[in-house]
């Protein structure tokens, strides 16, 4: 499944707006029909999606049939890459929050308590993707603070107002009113 | 000739700075993006704004409302019975009664309605960042018992010689410290009062409420909202205005 099949629909849901913003004034009952029956497609396009790329994290938690821990490993941080990502974009394009992107950060905090040992999640702090990075240093924050610091300070300043931006608020507000993380209760 | 030699190649080197600095917009070009090829409306291959920036924010906002709100809504109307709208298109078995097209004018009402409150958050993210101030209902520090109170006022205190109404409308109050859950049995006497509440659009209201909604920064498991309600007043009135600065709502 490919992120951008999200950002498709996103693109089409702008477009509706747009006609349907056209149709407000209109006599033209039919079209402005027309015009919702799509939207009801898009928006089960969209949960359709999503309920899809839930369950992929899911079933790769399940997935036990790696022979060793770095393979293990391995599938767990690509899970965890995707989970970032989907993250953000359900944020990002959508809004989706609650019922979105709070889901899909529960399913990484479970892939990183299946990790063995999660200092490996810190291959990804030179991610190119920002929300991945974020992510990552959520959980890596209490185990190595300075290098995580300055790559929260860097993505907050570039990406304010997006969800890799404000994970990376949050992050670094939690870390400096009483040293917190994803991983607190991992840490004690 | 000289003189001429100088000015030529003064004109030379001023040309040959120019044309280096003549880019091309790309979508992969973070110093000069562009929008890429195929973007309704003309736009590929055009620039866009620059990560972001004021115009590129403004821009990611109205597309979030957007889409934000014509989702909810459409999830909405499904319970209304989208579904049977099916019937007002020709070719339809069944033909389309009063109570359908009763059901489509209240729809488009409602997004007729929800059009003119997009448009006044997109004419308020536009002409943002504002002063705090410039979004609080009074400069006069003033604390009330109730949010009932900040709102209606009670006329028999002789502190409430005014109040301050609705917010207005396609407006809603905002709380920078929020004032349900836990910190509604806090004793936080700054809670209701001109210093706490803001005037924001209705749809710009609850996508910054929405954020509140996230995943806090430990894993006690509960929201980012619980999680901040754990904090202190002041505490918590700093992240609020953190969000808002984010947000690109304050300087």
């Amino acid at each position: 499944m490919e992120i951008e099949s999200f950002v498709k629909v996103g693109e089409k849901l702008s477009k509706l707006w747009e006609e349907i913003s056209g149709l407000l004034d209109s006599e033209d009952h039919v079209a402005q029909a027309r015009a919702l029956l799509r939207g009801r497609e898009i928006v089960k396009e969209f949960e359709l999606l999503k309920t899809e790329a839930l369950a992929i994290i899911a079933a790769l938690l399940d997935d036990s049939n790696s022979v060793s821990d770095d393979e293990r490993a391995a599938s767990l941080i690509r899970g965890f890459e995707f989970g970032a990502r989907l993250a953000d974009t359900l944020h990002d394009e959508f809004r989706d929050i609650a019922d979105g992107e709070t889901k899909v950060v529960r399913l990484t905090d479970a892939i990183v308590k299946a990790l063995p040992g999660r200092i490996r999640l810190a291959v990804l702090l030179d991610h190119p993707d920002p929300g991945v990075r974020s992510l990552a240093c959520t959980y890596l924050i209490d185990l190595m603070p300075e290098r995580v610091i300055s790559v929260l300070e860097e993505i907050r300043e570039k990406r304010r107002g997006q969800s890799a931006g404000m994970r990376a608020l949050t992050t670094l507000f939690g870390w400096e009113h009483g040293r917190v993380s994803r991983c607190s209760s991992l840490a004690k | 000739m000289v003189a001429e030699d100088i000015v030529i190649k003064s004109v030379e080197r001023k040309l040959a700075a120019q044309s280096r600095e003549i880019q091309k917009a790309s979508p992969d070009d973070p110093e000069h993006p562009g929008w890429p090829a195929g973007t309704p409306d003309g736009l590929g291959g055009k620039f866009r704004p620059k990560e972001g920036s004021a115009t590129a924010l403004s821009q990611k906002i109205k597309n979030q409302v957007e889409r934000r709100e014509l989702r909810m809504n459409l999830i909405a109307g499904l319970h209304v019975g989208i579904g049977a709208l099916a019937n007002l298109i020709p070719g339809a078995e069944l033909a389309a009664d009063v109570a359908m097209l009763a059901d489509l004018a209240r729809t488009i009402s409602e997004y007729r309605k929800l059009s003119i409150e997009a448009a006044a958050a997109l004419n308020f993210v536009q002409n943002a960042p504002y002063d705090l101030q410039d979004l609080q209902v009074s400069s006069d520090y003033k604390e009330f018992s109730s949010y009932d109170q900040f709102v209606k006022g009670r006329p028999s205190s002789r502190f409430m010689s005014k109040y301050f109404g609705s917010a207005g409308d396609g407006s809603q109050y905002h709380h920078l410290v929020t004032q349900g859950g836990a910190n509604a049995d806090a004793v936080l006497p700054q809670l209701q009062s001109t210093e706490n509440v803001l005037i924001l659009p209705t749809l710009l209201h609850e996508v910054v409420s929405d954020e509140y909604l996230g995943s806090p920064p430990d894993d006690s498991g509960g929201t980012l909202y619980q999680w901040l309600q754990t904090q202190s007043y002041q505490i918590q009135r700093e992240y609020g205005l953190k969000i808002l600065r984010d947000l690109h709502i304050l300087k």
